[in-house]
């Protein structure tokens, strides 16, 4: 009979085709857009606020700023513990591609989550907030992209356990596009010197439940059917040393042999330093040598400058960048790769100060 | 006798008519997070396009909320702690905030151009000392006190009391 747990956010799911549909890019496509300029980014006077643009307002300290600066997936992190307490716990999670004959997944996108000692989410209760100060809570919960070995390893501490559910972890499993591949969960080994049952009785690191009323693997209505352990990790160490959790995951991941023009080798990275005065390095790896070019853009979507236009080779580019006379403000800088019979784009934002 | 003690939250929706730097990253980073984790909530096969057609279906869904909004949470550090488009009266104090929340007023995974997603900041928590001037005259001195320093934040649309204390509202305005 299924016991009905409010906190259980997903079942396991098996492995479906991978779909064709490409969520994510990385160009903005707001080119288009008319997208007024900021009116002034340096001021030394508070400007009025008007209900079309915003302005900038001279800070407590007369300093200019805010700059804000874009940053990728805020999730991606190793320590997903957030001042979470626990016995120390590392875990490494292997990603393998069942369509390319079982081999390393590089460049999928992992995500992780489980409860604390415990037993409670971030987020449980739908708010988010710790209730006494109104901080934002995202506690152990966490993303990583594959190395070339197909790896991702967090820093976290050892879950504890909640009424109906046996001790496990979430994961969530994308494509490099952010396409989802599979939806799973990590069970725990059991016994009596199980690292589970260890942790369970170790008071003096705040887990106090012990194992009275714990749900075992085969009473648990995710794990239950897993009779070949395949959601089991293998789980080594100590209270004292902390405890290590390795375990590897198969998903039907892109087939070998197509052509996709988002391939993981490649990227364009976030120019380096952003803002910047002068100079800037813009670092682009392709996956062959290709015809490239690198135009700048401003907001009205008008190209004020032509950085680039011809081959570059395979392998890592690092392309500098020079201010060139352009006036203070939000740029793109627009990255054109052809190769074969494809050319995509990406953008990325330039500011200068 | 001890004042009241509130906390102000202030909400800026963020769509795809927003100009500032601060509001696009914010706009394309949580659909780029939204369309990853409706995953988690939606069919695969047939998914529902728009989040509250999800929601509809779904309940399970009401998580997006929080889930979408962890991607907005590097720019909101970026303000640390301070949003600089509210301010108080004489121009030199900016809102302050511990603690932001997402919400997804709607969006859709077909069409960037629909999505649009409010955050609201929370503030610390302020001694309530009355409506002066239509202004919440507060102060950051939590402790009692014969006298404070304090700070006037003219009373407007999108920022209200989001957290009472120790008494009701009016009981700080008669002192």
């Amino acid at each position: 009979m299924r016991v009905k747990i409010s906190r259980i956010y997903l079942e396991d799911k098996t492995p479906d085709p991978m779909e064709r549909k490409d969520f994510i890019k990385n160009s903005l496509g707001f080119l288009g857009m008319a997208v007024a300029v900021p009116s002034l980014l340096k001021t030394s006077h508070a400007l009025a606020e008007d209900d079309a643009a915003d302005s900038c307002t001279v800070s407590p300290s007369e300093t200019a700023g805010p700059f804000p600066t874009i940053t990728p997936a805020s999730w991606i992190r190793t320590d997903i513990t957030d001042g979470r307490t626990g016995v120390a716990f590392t875990i490494n999670i292997n990603i393998m591609n069942k369509n390319a004959n079982c081999t390393a997944l590089q460049g999928a996108i992992v995500d992780i989550w489980h409860c604390d000692k415990d037993g409670n989410y971030s987020e449980y209760g739908g708010s988010g907030m710790q209730p006494a100060n109104y901080t934002s809570v995202h506690f152990l919960r966490g993303r990583q992209v594959t190395n070339a070995n197909g790896q991702v390893s967090f820093t976290s501490i050892f879950p504890g356990w909640y009424t109906g559910r046996a001790t496990h972890i979430h994961v969530h499993v994308y494509n490099t596009s952010g396409q989802s591949l599979l939806i799973t969960q990590i069970s725990f080994p059991e016994g009596a010197n199980s690292a589970v049952a260890q942790v369970s009785a170790a008071t003096a690191y705040g887990y106090t439940k012990g194992m009275s009323g714990y749900t075992y693997n085969a009473n648990d209505n995710v794990f239950s059917d897993d009779m070949a352990g395949a959601e089991l990790g293998s789980v080594t160490g100590t209270v004292a040393g902390g405890f290590t959790l390795d375990h590897t995951i198969y998903v039907n991941g892109p087939v070998l042999g197509r052509n996709e023009v988002s391939k993981p080798q490649y990227g364009l990275g976030q120019n380096y330093p952003n803002p910047f005065t002068e100079t800037t390095v813009l670092p682009l790896t392709l996956e062959y040598d290709s015809e490239v070019s690198i135009n700048i853009y401003d907001l009205n979507g008008r190209q004020v400058r032509t950085l680039y236009k011809g081959s570059m080779n395979a392998g890592a580019n690092n392309f500098t960048i020079n201010r060139d006379g352009l006036q203070s403000g939000f740029y793109f800088c627009k990255v054109a790769v052809s190769y074969g019979n494809g050319t995509f784009e990406e953008s990325k934002k330039l500011v200068i100060k | 006798m001890p004042h009241p003690k509130i906390r102000l939250a202030v909400r800026t929706v963020i769509d795809s008519n927003s100009q500032n730097p601060w509001d696009r990253y914010i706009f394309e980073d949580t659909y780029r997070e939204y369309l990853m984790q409706q995953q988690l909530y939606n069919d695969k096969d047939n998914p529902k396009n728009t989040f509250r057609e999800l929601l509809a279906e779904n309940p399970k869904a009401e998580k997006l909320h929080f889930l979408t909004g962890m991607a907005a949470e590097h720019y909101v550090n970026q303000l640390k702690g301070s949003f600089y488009r509210i301010t108080d009266v004489l121009g030199n104090t900016f809102f302050p905030f511990t603690g932001y929340r997402l919400d997804i007023i709607n969006t859709d995974i077909t069409d960037i151009s629909r999505h649009k997603v409010g955050i609201t900041l929370f503030s610390p928590l302020l001694t309530y000392l009355g409506i002066v001037n239509n202004c919440y005259l507060v102060s950051f001195d939590t402790d009692l006190a014969a006298g404070y320093e304090t700070v006037m934040f003219p009373v407007q649309p999108q920022v209200a009391i989001c957290y009472l204390e120790g008494g009701k509202p009016d009981q700080g305005g008669s002192g």
